[in-house]
């Protein structure tokens, strides 16, 4: 052993053994990361025009839970401490938001065809006073823009300066009325043809508006070009779930695993996110994540009886970039699993597999 | 600078190719499970913080334009998730003893002076004795100035020699320490 401390310690080092490379962990992490970043860039745009108060400040004592905003022309400025994050919402995830509300929800009405939501905020997570929407094309990854709504209670109008004496800041937010609902956008262009539909509309119609532009399948990948497709051959009953090209380079290590089956992040709850020079620290924030199986543990060998036909192209690598399709998956309880292959190709029809929920055997393809 | 991967395989990944980003983060988990279990003292943490670093890699590799930036660029996002799973965990350093390795061997010496150092002194003792980084590079690696790499160094030294006087510190490969006496 040399006596030297630098090529001692450098021996050391060489010497710690090193575990396997933890690929599913990592992917699992990715996810996680992605749902953080389009977290705080949602956030960060959606707070853009807008200047963000810390929870520590003088006005921590005169916070009503979860948000409020002062608004004056085109400035505005909000204070908020904590919220919920849904990815790609399903109806009951809307349906309870909007029930939960402190005030009478209408949702935005009028979003251009081919649109589905794919962020939910709402603060606070029992019973919002501020939600807001997120709406993207798919096909074209075109977004409409984001829809601030919030409790017209939390809101402070006409006020030049903040309780603490600062002005507001030079914005360019859109508000108006609904009701006992104050909606928020950004630029005029989304205030022309929103505003006077709104107005002419109920919530319950709102809500049944806006049911049909949410997914029915879980949608694993973060951005899916195939969502869409899948999703109009989805059953409407028992598990749906897409899976991209990475998920399917995961499944034979996900069916080698202890719990065997592939989790999904059903919401994520921001509880205490810190604010430094009025932006969102997502670095110290505290968070904790809802978690569903989108895929159960027959469901995974089921899927991986279908790649084992080849008919998907071969792995190739470890984050199965080498795919040719994606895959959905239906899944009811008792009954055989039927496997959608959805190739990356759009001329390319789908095709259908049958397998035995028993055996894994693939029963039929058509 | 140690070269945490083959230039060619850096540059692949910068072009945004997912495979050679696999072959990156291949190339580079064992040296990133090192350098983090030196700082955190803990193997739970140091695969955490391995772990997050390959995810940072994944994400942004390809916002990288030279591949002679990416050393640098990697020993910051070891450090900076290092840092961030000691602190989040509360732990300190009297778990160093438990990190076992290949041969068999704990040195105990070494394992105990960098647990008996802070977090600042330890990781500038690491980067600057372990992976022969110059006092630029430590500074870029932890964003702080040069002045305080050879304060932290300076500091590092001395309570080492108390800790392990049997042992030489003034010589490095290719590097005098005595540079940066205060």
């Amino acid at each position: 052993m040399p006596s030297n401390f630098a090529e001692l310690g450098k021996h050391l080092q060489t010497a710690i053994s090193v575990p396997d490379l933890p690929v599913a962990s990592i992917r699992n992490r990715r996810r996680d990361a992605n749902v953080r970043h389009r977290s705080s860039v949602s956030i960060a745009c959606a707070l853009a025009a807008i200047t963000v108060l810390g929870s520590g400040t003088v006005l921590a004592s005169m916070m009503f839970s979860g948000v409020r905003i002062w608004l004056s022309g085109d400035k505005a400025a909000l204070t908020m401490h904590s919220f919920a994050y849904v990815q790609n919402p399903k109806a009951d995830d809307l349906r309870r938001v909007t029930a939960d509300a402190t005030f009478p929800v209408v949702l935005p009405v009028g979003i251009p065809k081919g649109m589905h939501m794919t962020d939910l905020f709402f603060s606070p997570a029992d019973h919002p006073n501020f939600i807001e929407v997120t709406y993207r094309n798919a096909k074209t990854d075109a977004r409409s823009g984001q829809f601030l709504l919030f409790d017209s209670s939390t809101v402070n109008h006409g006020a030049p300066t903040l309780p603490n004496g600062e002005e507001l800041q030079v914005g360019q937010v859109r508000h108006w009325n609904v009701g006992q609902e104050t909606v928020v956008v950004f630029g005029a262009g989304q205030q022309a043809g929103m505003k006077a539909a709104m107005s002419g509309i109920t919530p319950a119609e709102s809500l049944a508006q806006t049911l049909p532009m949410l997914y029915r399948i879980t949608v694993l990948g973060v951005q899916d070009r195939l969502a869409d497709a899948a999703d109009v051959i989805a059953p409407s009953e028992g598990r749906t779930a897409l899976l991209d090209r990475e998920d399917l380079g995961q499944i034979k290590i996900v069916a080698q695993s202890y719990k065997k089956r592939v989790m999904f992040v059903r919401a994520t709850m921001f509880d205490n996110l810190p604010f430094v020079a009025g932006k969102p620290d997502f670095a110290n924030q505290r968070s904790h994540r809802i978690t569903e199986t989108a895929v159960s543990a027959g469901g995974v060998h089921a899927i991986a009886a279908v790649l084992a036909l080849n008919v998907c192209g071969k792995s190739g690598e470890r984050m199965g970039s080498g795919f040719t399709c994606e895959m959905l998956i239906n899944e009811r309880s008792g009954r055989a699993y039927w496997i959608w292959v959805l190739p990356l190709n759009p001329s390319t029809p789908p095709t259908r597999y049958v397998v035995d929920s028993t055996t894994f055997h693939v029963l039929q393809g058509r | 600078m140690a070269r945490w991967a083959p230039p060619e395989a850096i540059a692949s990944a910068l072009t945004g190719n997912e495979t050679a980003a696999d072959e990156l983060i291949a190339a580079i988990w064992p040296a990133c499970f090192r350098l983090a279990t030196m700082i955190t003292g803990d193997r739970g943490l140091a695969e955490d913080a391995a772990q997050e670093t390959c995810v940072t890699v994944y994400r942004k590799v390809r916002s990288l334009r030279r591949v002679d930036a990416f050393d640098a660029w990697l020993y910051r996002i070891v450090m900076r998730e290092s840092a961030l799973v000691r602190r989040r965990s509360g732990q300190v350093a009297e778990q160093r003893d438990q990190v076992a390795t290949n041969d068999g061997t704990i040195a105990l010496d070494v394992w105990r002076s960098l647990g008996e150092l802070s977090a600042e002194l330890r990781e500038v003792t690491v980067l600057f004795y372990f992976h022969d980084l110059t006092g630029e590079e430590i500074a870029a690696a932890l964003r702080i100035s040069h002045g305080a790499v050879r304060m932290r160094l300076s500091r590092a030294r001395e309570r080492l020699r108390v800790l392990l006087g049997d042992y030489d510190f003034e010589l490095r490969t290719g590097y005098k320490v005595v540079n940066y006496a205060v």
